[in-house]
């Protein structure tokens, strides 16, 4: 690949995390959680890529560093910071602090500035692939908002795929780059198991029972 | 849960190498009380060997093949043979009498049952032999080795073996443990699991091993075979050209199968190479952030203080393009905007509409600190891209080193293949063969069905076992944070750095061919000069000699904390000293120090020549407070040894030097 092709492909990865940004931003607003802190925002991101084999969808993002706090994209959060400067999406509240590992991070909420973000949610729902990303996220962001704040905030603590006791803190969660080791994905699919009679649950309705599930698993359940 | 051997006495008779105190009791006796023992001598004085009977009363004649040449256990077979004559009489050697009349006795605990071992120096045979003041018949295998099993709570006497020389004895030659994945694996499997599941898991492994060896041997013979049948099938032939060709081809293939095996043998190598590119790239991102993040908010601070208005987007466009010199607005590189601002902020001017605000009292203090601050977080944020780009590049390297590994494997399978139908193809254009031949070939395609059958016997033996690592690996992985926690503890007394364990299981394969399996295991992050986050130490190359012991020491000590049923154990450490900066020995005798506490019930045996410097007085000063307490926790090696040429005549010096380690009224 040339210098000029990698180039290229580096910016359309990055507008392909910005669309899918917008995208999660503005089903995140349908379901009320805006405005969005960062961390939960990013906890949306990393459930939108495991969650995605549960709607026959690839991972955007394959793999993450397992944090204590939970997952965090530096380049989701570079893309943020570019969403922001072009005025299609708002910070709130900004602030920097320190986070557990006594390491700055920045503190606030985001919203999508609405006069800007309409233009491009129109624009993506006319094209098929990315109405089904939408409907994807949108399942999610619901199933998601059922959630109390520090449900959302502990949720992480129960998902399989980043709780993996075999993947130590300061490790790469890997479940869709190099290897495909995606527990999450694979507790969603087994949910068709549990329906009575037979009966095969929706993509929609696995998202639903994946969240209901690490509910339960933060409270205790099993 | 596991039981450590705790050492209570040792009593060595007749052994011309230590004829004991003048005056005294003849023979060498020490007690092990809770706590510090301290082995005191000289070069010849016999410390190395007095570690090495205690080990030997613990063994046995007998020991795993290989393990005391520091080679990787990998898929060594930890099964322990009979040593050999010459091995059995290393303490006879180093007597005048071969050690005829000479015997060692040990007193010592697993649990709560109190063992007593003798033997016989000149060849190590057992003479006595009792659990709980109960003699027991004095056999070797059947009650010593048995008991012993069952005692501990391990299942085999390779596992007793491993447990005494990677965790209880630090001898000289050791290998650090902290960065021997393979001895880990090991470690932790009979620490930590069941001893049924640990048998399992030695099994299977051997079982897997056994049959790719199989496999392997018959396939290579198989080949062998193939050549020599192709060889007399082309002497039979008459076409000069289908012999040349078929020499050719074979001898391609020859040299490609070579190439293949080595390039297959590399895969664990290369793929780590490119897991711990991956990792410190993702690190270094995470890193740049924070560090971005400090300066940004550094930024907003400078800026801050002259801003007019209070428009949050505002000020953090302002601050990103100080920052980043990128426009979030129009998506440009900015330098020349993000100068403009910076003069006025040094000119301490308004920041948008250029107002002078030198005047205003209040806020030229609290811009002169922010300023400052803002050039600290810049040079750190500068150090930290130097670093993401050199991650980045050697990540790039490795993967692609990766990629042309994987594609050059998959382009000779393929040639091999090709070649391989080719070579069939012009065998069988060879004319109708000798009744021998037909014979051979009949035996060969029963062979090649045999390869097969062998080959889908390892598959699912594999797989098998690929399954049962996985599980027992989650069993192992709930242990993890007792281990990292109860290491943080040792390991924070000593170094000034951070440094911490993480667990990252490791790539392995089990025999030579086969996809790699990942076994439970624990890698090493340390903050450094040039790191000021903890990063990967992935080879004890990577820190210093005296962090390197002393963070192997810290791993051992952890794992025996957890480990142990009574969260007690015994830890023998041959001169110390040897590699130790001497700015450290006082942070490592507090180290030893803490585990040696005496509440804890810990058995410390350190041997240490008489070497000027801190480590001996900070040892004896923190476990001894009166001349008696000390006197029981020194074995005196001057005054019990039969003395060396060097002790003889160098008497005095050397009394010089004791009286200043320890002062008056020491040991004996």
């Amino acid at each position: 690949m040339t210098s000029i092709e990698q180039q290229r492909a580096k910016d359309l990865g990055g507008l392909q995390r910005r669309i899918r940004l917008v995208m999660l931003l503005d089903t995140a607003g349908q379901a009320g959680l805006l405005p969005i802190p960062i961390l939960r925002l990013h906890t949306l991101a990393y459930l939108s890529n495991v969650l995605a084999p549960v709607w026959d969808m690839p991972a955007l993002e394959g793999k993450v560093l397992k944090r204590q706090g939970g997952p965090f994209y530096p380049a989701l959060q570079h893309d943020l910071d570019r969403l922001v400067g072009m005025g299609v999406a708002v910070i709130l509240g900004l602030d920097h602090v320190l986070d557990e590992d006594n390491r700055w991070r920045l503190e606030g909420s985001y919203q999508l500035n609405r006069p800007f973000a309409d233009r491009i949610v129109d624009r993506l729902s006319d094209f098929e692939s990315e109405r089904r990303l939408a409907t994807f996220l949108q399942e999610l962001a619901f199933a998601v908002s059922t959630l109390s704040d520090d449900d959302f905030d502990q949720a992480m603590t129960e998902d399989a795929t980043y709780s993996d006791p075999l993947i130590g803190v300061g490790n790469v969660v890997d479940f869709a780059e190099w290897q495909r080791r995606n527990y999450s994905a694979n507790a969603a699919r087994y949910f068709d198991n549990l329906l009575p009679g037979g009966a095969r649950a929706t993509p929609g309705e696995k998202l639903h029972l994946y969240v209901r599930h690490l509910h339960s698993r933060v409270h205790g359940g099993r | 849960m596991i039981n450590l051997p705790v050492l209570d006495r040792l009593d060595v008779t007749g052994y011309g190498l230590y004829p004991g105190v003048a005056g005294g009791e003849p023979g060498l006796h020490i007690d092990f009380n809770p706590g510090l023992t301290l082995i005191l001598g000289a070069n010849g004085l016999g410390k190395s060997t007095l570690v090495t009977i205690i080990y030997r009363l613990l063994t046995g004649p007998f020991d795993i093949p290989g393990l005391a040449t520091r080679a990787d256990l990998g898929n060594m077979r930890l099964t322990t043979t009979a040593l050999s004559a010459s091995s059995r009489a290393v303490f006879a050697q180093r007597v005048l009498d071969g050690g005829r009349s000479a015997s060692a006795r040990l007193t010592f605990k697993l649990g709560t049952h109190s063992i007593v071992v003798e033997r016989r120096l000149s060849d190590l045979t057992l003479t006595h032999f009792s659990i709980d003041t109960n003699p027991l018949a004095v056999s070797e295998q059947e009650t010593f080795q048995a008991e012993m099993l069952r005692l501990a709570g391990v299942w085999s006497f390779g596992d007793w073996v491993l447990l005494l020389r990677h965790l209880i004895f630090y001898f000289e030659d050791r290998r650090a443990l902290v960065w021997d994945a393979s001895a880990q694996r090991q470690i932790l499997r009979f620490l930590f699991l069941p001893v049924e599941t640990a048998r399992k898991w030695t099994e299977d492994e051997r079982a897997v091993l056994e049959l790719d060896s199989r496999m392997r041997n018959l396939s290579a013979a198989l080949y062998k075979e193939e050549r020599a049948l192709a060889s007399s099938e082309f002497k039979a032939v008459a076409g000069v050209d289908v012999r040349q060709e078929l020499q050719t081809l074979e001898k391609l293939q020859g040299i490609d199968q070579e190439r293949l095996e080595r390039l297959e043998g590399e895969v664990v190598e290369v793929e780590s190479e490119r897991q711990h590119g991956r990792l410190r790239v993702m690190k270094a991102e995470q890193e740049r952030e924070t560090r971005f993040r400090e300066l940004e908010r550094a930024k907003l601070t400078a800026i801050g203080a002259r801003f007019p208005d209070r428009s949050e987007t505002a000020r953090y466009i302002l601050a990103q393009l100080m920052t980043e010199h990128s426009c979030l607005v129009c998506d440009h590189v900015a330098p020349q905007a993000a100068a403009d601002y910076a003069t006025r902020i040094d000119h301490k001017k308004c920041i948008v509409c250029g107002t002078d605000l030198s005047a205003d009292e209040a806020v030229v203090p609290a811009t002169d600190v922010a300023d400052k601050r803002v050039e600290r977080a810049a040079a750190d944020l500068n150090a930290v891209d130097a670093d993401l780009s050199s991650a980045r590049q050697s990540f790039d390297d490795a993967e692609s080193r990766y990629q042309s590994h994987f594609n050059e494997i998959q382009e000779l399978n393929s040639k091999i293949s090709d070649r391989s139908r080719r070579i069939d193809g012009l065998v069988r254009r060879l004319p109708p063969a000798e009744a021998e031949m037909h014979q051979q070939r009949s035996e060969l395609a029963t062979m090649r069905g045999r390869v097969e059958q062998l080959r889908a016997e390892l598959t699912t033996k594999r797989s098998a076992f690929r399954s049962f690592v996985e599980d027992v690996s989650r069993q192992l992985a709930t242990q993890s944070e007792g281990i990292k926690k109860t290491f943080d503890g040792f390991a924070e007394g000593f170094l000034l750095e951070t440094c911490r364990l993480v667990w990252a299981p490791q790539k392995a394969r089990v025999g030579e061919s086969g996809d790699l399996f990942d076994f439970p295991a624990f890698e090493l992050e340390m903050t450094g000069g040039d790191f000021p986050s903890p990063v990967r130490r992935t080879g004890p190359e990577q820190v210093s000699e005296s962090q390197r012991e002393f963070i192997d020491l810290a791993f051992r000590m952890a794992l025996m904390t957890v480990a142990g049923s009574s969260a007690v154990g015994t830890l023998v450490i041959d001169a110390p000293e040897s590699s130790l900066d001497a700015v450290f020995v006082t942070r490592a005798a507090n180290v030893l120090s803490r585990f040696a506490e005496p509440l804890r019930g810990n058995r410390l045996l350190i041997t240490s020549n008489l070497v000027e410097g801190r480590l001996i007085p900070s040892l004896i000063q923190k476990a001894t407070t009166t001349d008696t307490e000390r006197s029981q926790r020194i074995v005196d090696l001057f005054s019990i040894a039969a003395p060396t040429a060097a002790v003889r005549q160098l008497r005095a010096e050397y009394e010089a030097i004791r009286q200043t380690l320890l002062g008056t009224g020491g040991g004996g």
